[in-house]
């Protein structure tokens, strides 16, 4: 009978007996056990209450991308689509013997301790996680052969101009009249690479070097040019991807919102508006003359046009006015989400109209804010790089691994069209949209779901998909429903995930169409979607643009509650892990098409939903109990394989709901991944986070950094709860988690 | 009657026709000039007329460029304030009928293939110049569907959703004023989609050279060549309107209307000169062609427009036929001063006429 590698989970140490037994060729760890079962062994194993996940069959090559593939719309060029290889391309197959160079190894499962061990004594550290089993490490020839030998690694090969790829927009392919456009390419060199002999090696080749900074290059090349070829075969050279130039997330809408005063998301009864809480907003300017934000500027800072930080065009003050506008100019009627908080502005206008602003490395702009007091982050912007990973998606996670209390919110882009679907069903929105950064690992992602107003008078209400975007909703259902109206929905023009590693993306969503909020003086009123009656201060705008900030402005509520009523310094995660713990499902039929589950492709794990976020007057019952381990060494994972364990004590009555989240170390794909359990102690039921997730190939879920358990009407009783180090390449990892409920009393070690 | 002012549009156009009789005086605004337009000049101009109980019977869009089209996006979006603050109307700037308005799809890419390789050629950041070009794509859209927001009837009358002259009906009239489409025709609509894919190749040629010039000179002519162009008469007299359209192009749109004589040519009361009196769209022969006693040209020296083998042009053929004319014009530029020290004025039977600075509109009265 054939065996399969499986991993068994264990909670109790009867169960750790139990799979010690069934598995052979084991392998411990504090919390699981890796080994070989047959088919009734697994069934059996099952029966008794484990939770048992099968390792995929050992594929020979693993390869960066490969995952979940190329994302649609993107290619990479190769030697497949050049031809006949040349003399110079077989060379790049086969390592330099002189010197150290980079490998993929692929393990036969987790890293585990011992196998840490056993690489380390042949002198090997691995350098990067390569979802699923993957690996990559700098050896010499001789390692290379001695790491082949290790029983555990099943697969060793040189990192190759393949692995390196060079990824393109569909745009690039040859058109007929055969379009010849040089484009900006960025080089991401391998960990540990000195640029300088790239830096040579353009130079030689007279490609025109637009930046280098840290492990990034960005060069001018034609997209067919055997150049960049070339260059993917360069050691240390990682990764080649087409940069594509971020613009305004409303510009598929071209505009916007109105904003339901962010009361409809927790009104007046949550009790906090942001009170000591900087928010930082990257966008185009700021109209500093609004009196909705009179006396709660930090400051403005002009990027984009030189000590001209003003905003003409209307977006950075529309999202300004949704984060924290307190509502002076209209009586208090129209506020943001956090109207107590405070701003710092980035303008990334430009002369030209565009986001020249933005700095060459994102941690730049970030750090600016940081240094400026903001703790959240808000940038309604990005490039339409159809869900892939891109170099500022890795630097947004740099940054936050760095500054681990910074909570970088992004909205998702504007790329959802149904036009010519690939994954979904005629009428409805495809996949794999998500811009960058917000495919970023680190940051709180925003897609955008349908405000409830229906006056013809607000914004785009009156009108439908198919009547204000054709070209992208030319078919029923949704070209005939209403831009807004449905709360249920979402925004059509919200970009879907998931992310080309498998993620989830968005993270949430909160309304983004025909959202009401202020409206620069000096822009135009053409650029909104339309004006407010009696209110020349305030404009509609839409789009995940107008999304984002209300999130933001959300998560500075969440804050000021953790500073505040729990008198606790929250982490970014913790904060992600507040927002999303309290999302609600939406019910309607484009918000669960394919997957009638959160979390889903459309709305990640659901809307935004502040009354079952914190505990207030409006949810007496509710209650929130959370860890947030950044600041305790002693209480983060040091190795694969450890778990701690709680317990909490319900009441019953309230649904449970549990979110785990970490700060994942940068590059694409999870380089810690850890794992969430709960049961019951008293019907001794077991629930895995994300055990819904679509095509999730395993479970419990390798692949995101969020892991939400969502237990309805909990029963009274109590829980215990496993956190645990499924995999851990680069310790140490520090993790957030909330719990919310009829909890009876603080989150107890079991 | 039949008057018509030029608005200061700075390097754009926008001119607001005026017929009926001086008891109930009736409207038509042809483009609506860059940004500010509105804001400065236009809102004006339009104001006491809305305030006495007059409207617009059209708005026409020439072609979607933003120095023609923005004071229309202005307009619309100021009237949809003005209908969410106040539904009945009663207080809005001005009321308007209907829009005239060609798409880029209608017109130019009824089969879609162009707009992708435009999107692909637009999205190097090597051609800032490329994406200005395109730019008036996107405002056309947004131009439509503020029109549908308003519930504003657009090309009404014309089959396809497309004004040009093979499927234009009878002359549409507005009282005594009579417009009559004489561009483009759809031999033109059929020419420019192939110029516009030789556009699209030359465009990635020159980027490929990194030329410049071939780049600035192919990015911005073509779109501007889908002007729809009218011949509008009033109490039998003439003024022809001509957008940025190609010299050429109105030519044959004058023949295939029957407003050519048997010597090929045609004389209005005013002619518009095309594309700000860029030397680009026109030529000496077609100055001889169609002839007027007075022409108009909005520009103020952006881009080198008007241009001086323009103006001289214009000046020549007029001189050489002993007819005496006016050119009006919006601005003075290094152009018309060079024009005065080239052409004496008195000799060659000229007069040079500015919108006095600071001030919104010039009047040209054809018919009192």
């Amino acid at each position: 009978m054939a065996t399969k590698r499986v991993i068994a989970y264990y909670m109790h140490e009867g169960e750790e007996a139990q799979a010690s037994a069934a598995l052979q060729n084991i392998e411990r760890t504090e919390s699981y056990v890796l080994g070989e079962v047959d088919d009734a062994g697994l069934a059996q194993l099952r029966a008794q209450g484990l939770i048992v996940q099968e390792l995929p069959a050992q594929t020979p090559a693993e390869t960066p991308g490969r995952s979940f593939d190329v994302a649609p719309g993107l290619r990479r060029t190769g030697q497949v689509e050049r031809g006949a290889p040349s003399a110079a391309v077989l060379a790049s197959d086969i390592p330099p013997t002189d010197r150290p160079t980079y490998y993929l190894l692929q393990l036969a499962g987790p890293l585990i301790e011992s196998w840490r061990a056993d690489l380390l004594n042949v002198g090997v550290t691995l350098l990067e996680h390569v979802p699923p089993n993957s690996y990559k490490a700098l050896l010499t020839l001789a390692e290379a052969s001695q790491v082949r030998n290790l029983p555990f690694v099943v697969g060793v090969h040189f990192y190759s101009r393949e692995d390196t790829g060079v990824l393109l927009r569909p745009q690039a392919d040859p058109v007929p009249s055969g379009l010849r456009v040089p484009r900006p390419f960025d080089l991401r060199l391998q960990p540990g690479a000195a640029p300088d002999a790239v830096l040579t090696w353009l130079a030689d080749h007279h490609l025109q070097i637009a930046g280098a900074k840290g492990r990034k290059i960005r060069v001018f090349a034609f997209a067919d040019s055997p150049l960049l070829d070339e260059l993917a075969m360069l050691p240390d050279v990682e990764r080649i991807e087409e940069y594509i130039e971020p613009t305004l997330h409303n510009d598929v809408a071209r505009e916007l919102l109105g904003i339901d005063p962010p009361s409809a998301n927790g009104g007046p009864g949550i009790g906090l508006t942001g009170q000591g809480q900087v928010v930082g907003i990257a966008d185009t300017g700021f109209d500093d003359t609004h009196p909705d934000f009179q006396g709660r500027v930090v400051g403005v800072v002009a990027l984009g046009r030189p000590n001209d930080s003003s905003d003409p065009h209307g977006h950075g003050t529309h999202v300004a006015g949704s984060v924290l506008g307190d509502g002076t100019d209209s009586g208090g009627a129209l506020r943001g989400a956090a109207p107590g908080a405070q701003l710092f502005f980035q303008s990334l206008l430009d002369a030209n109209g565009g986001l020249g602003g933005l700095p060459f490395d994102l941690d730049d702009l970030f750090e600016e804010a940081y240094q400026a007091g903001a703790r959240i982050h808000n940038n309604s912007w990005g490039a339409a790089t159809r869900s892939m990973y891109t170099l500022n998606s890795s630097e947004v996670d740099e940054f936050v691994a760095r500054r681990r209390d910074m909570l970088i919110v992004i909205s998702a882009g504007n790329e959802g069209t149904a036009s010519q679907p690939v994954q979904s069903q005629p009428g409805f929105v495809d996949w794999l949209s998500i811009g960058s950064p917000a495919s970023a690992k680190n940051a709180l992602v925003v897609g955008a779901s349908r405000s409830r107003r229906t006056a013809a008078t607000e914004g785009l209400a009156g009108l439908t998909y198919g009547d204000v975007w054709p070209d992208d909703f030319p078919a029923p259902p949704i070209a005939s429903q209403r831009v807004s109206g449905d709360a249920e929905a979402m925004a059509a023009f919200s970009s879907r995930g998931p992310c080309d590693d498998r993620r989830i993306k968005p993270d949430l969503v909160a309304p983004g169409t025909d959202i009401v909020s202020t409206k620069s003086s000096r822009a135009p009123l053409r650029n909104f979607w339309g004006p407010l009656a009696g209110a020349p201060r305030y404009a509609f705008l839409g789009g995940t643009s107008m999304s984002a900030p209300l999130v933001a402005g959300c998560a500075a509520l969440v804050r000021e509650f953790y500073v505040s009523q729990r008198q606790h310094d929250p982490s970014a995660a913790l904060l992600k892990a507040t927002l999303i713990n309290g999302t609600r499902r939406l019910t309607a039929q484009d918000s669960i098409a394919d997957h009638n589950v959160v979390p889903n492709f459309h709305q990640g794990f659901g809307c935004i939903h502040l009354p079952s976020t914190l505990p207030s007057a409006m949810h007496p019952a509710l209650r929130l109990e959370f860890l947030d381990t950044w600041q305790s060494p002693a209480d983060q994972f040091q190795r694969s394989g450890q778990r701690f364990r709680f317990q909490v004590s319900v009441a019953g009555g309230e649904d449970l709901r549990l979110c785990l989240t970490w700060t994942d170390p940068p590059d694409r794909g999870l380089q810690n991944s850890l794992v969430l359990l709960v049961q019951s102690l008293q019907t001794q039921e077991k629930w895995v986070a994300n055990a819904n997730l679509p095509l999730a190939i395993q479970s419990p879920d390798p692949d995101n950094n969020v892991q939400v358990v969502h237990i309805p009407q909990a029963p009274a009783g109590n829980y215990l709860i496993q956190i645990l180090a499924r995999n851990l390449l680069k310790p140490d990892q520090d993790y957030a988690l909330v719990v919310t409920g009829s909890l009876t009393g603080p989150i107890t070690p079991f | 009657m039949f008057k018509v002012q030029m608005i200061q549009a700075e390097f754009g156009d926008c001119l607001l026709l005026e017929y009926g009789s001086a008891a109930t005086p009736r409207y038509t605004l042809i483009d609506g000039g860059p940004p500010h337009t509105f804001d400065d000049h236009l809102e004006g101009v339009l104001k006491p007329i809305g305030s006495a109980g007059n409207k617009l019977d059209l708005a026409m869009l020439s072609h979607v460029d933003k120095d023609h089209v923005v004071g229309l996006l202005d307009l619309l979006a100021r009237l949809r304030s003005d209908a969410v603050t106040d539904p009945t109307g009663d207080t809005r700037l001005i009321a308007i009928d209907g829009l005239w308005h060609n798409s880029f799809a209608r017109a130019l890419d009824v089969h879609g293939t162009l707009a992708p390789r435009l999107a692909a050629a637009t999205q190097s950041t090597s051609s800032v110049l490329a994406a200005e070009a395109t730019r008036g794509v996107a405002e056309g859209n947004a131009l439509r569907l503020a029109a549908r927001v308003l519930g504003l009837p657009t090309n009404v009358g014309f089959p396809n959703d497309l004004i040009c002259v093979d499927d234009a009906p009878a002359p549409v009239v507005f009282d005594n004023l009579s417009l009559t489409v004489v561009g483009p025709t759809q031999t033109n609509l059929d020419e420019l989609r192939d110029q516009w894919e030789t556009w699209l190749v030359a465009h990635e040629d020159a980027v490929a050279s990194g030329n410049p010039v071939v780049l600035a000179n192919s990015d911005r002519s073509i779109p501007n060549l889908s002007s729809i162009m009218v011949l509008a008469e009033a109490d039998g007299k003439s003024l022809l309107l001509t957008g940025d359209g190609r010299s050429d192009h109105l030519l044959d749109g004058l023949a295939q209307a029957g407003r050519l004589d048997a010597a090929g040519r045609c004389h209005v009361d005013v002619l518009k000169v095309s594309h700000h009196g860029s030397d680009r769209n026109a030529t000496k022969t077609f100055f001889r062609k169609v002839t007027a006693d007075r022409y108009l040209i909005s520009a103020n020296g952006k881009d080198g427009n008007p241009d001086l083998p323009t103006l001289t042009w214009i000046v020549e053929t007029a001189a050489d036929e002993n007819r005496p004319i006016e050119i009006l014009l919006t601005n003075a530029t290094p152009s018309t001063q060079q024009l005065v020290q080239d052409l004496d004025p008195q000799t060659h039977g000229y007069e040079l006429t500015f919108l006095p600075p600071g001030e919104s509109s010039l009047t040209v009265v054809l018919a009192p």
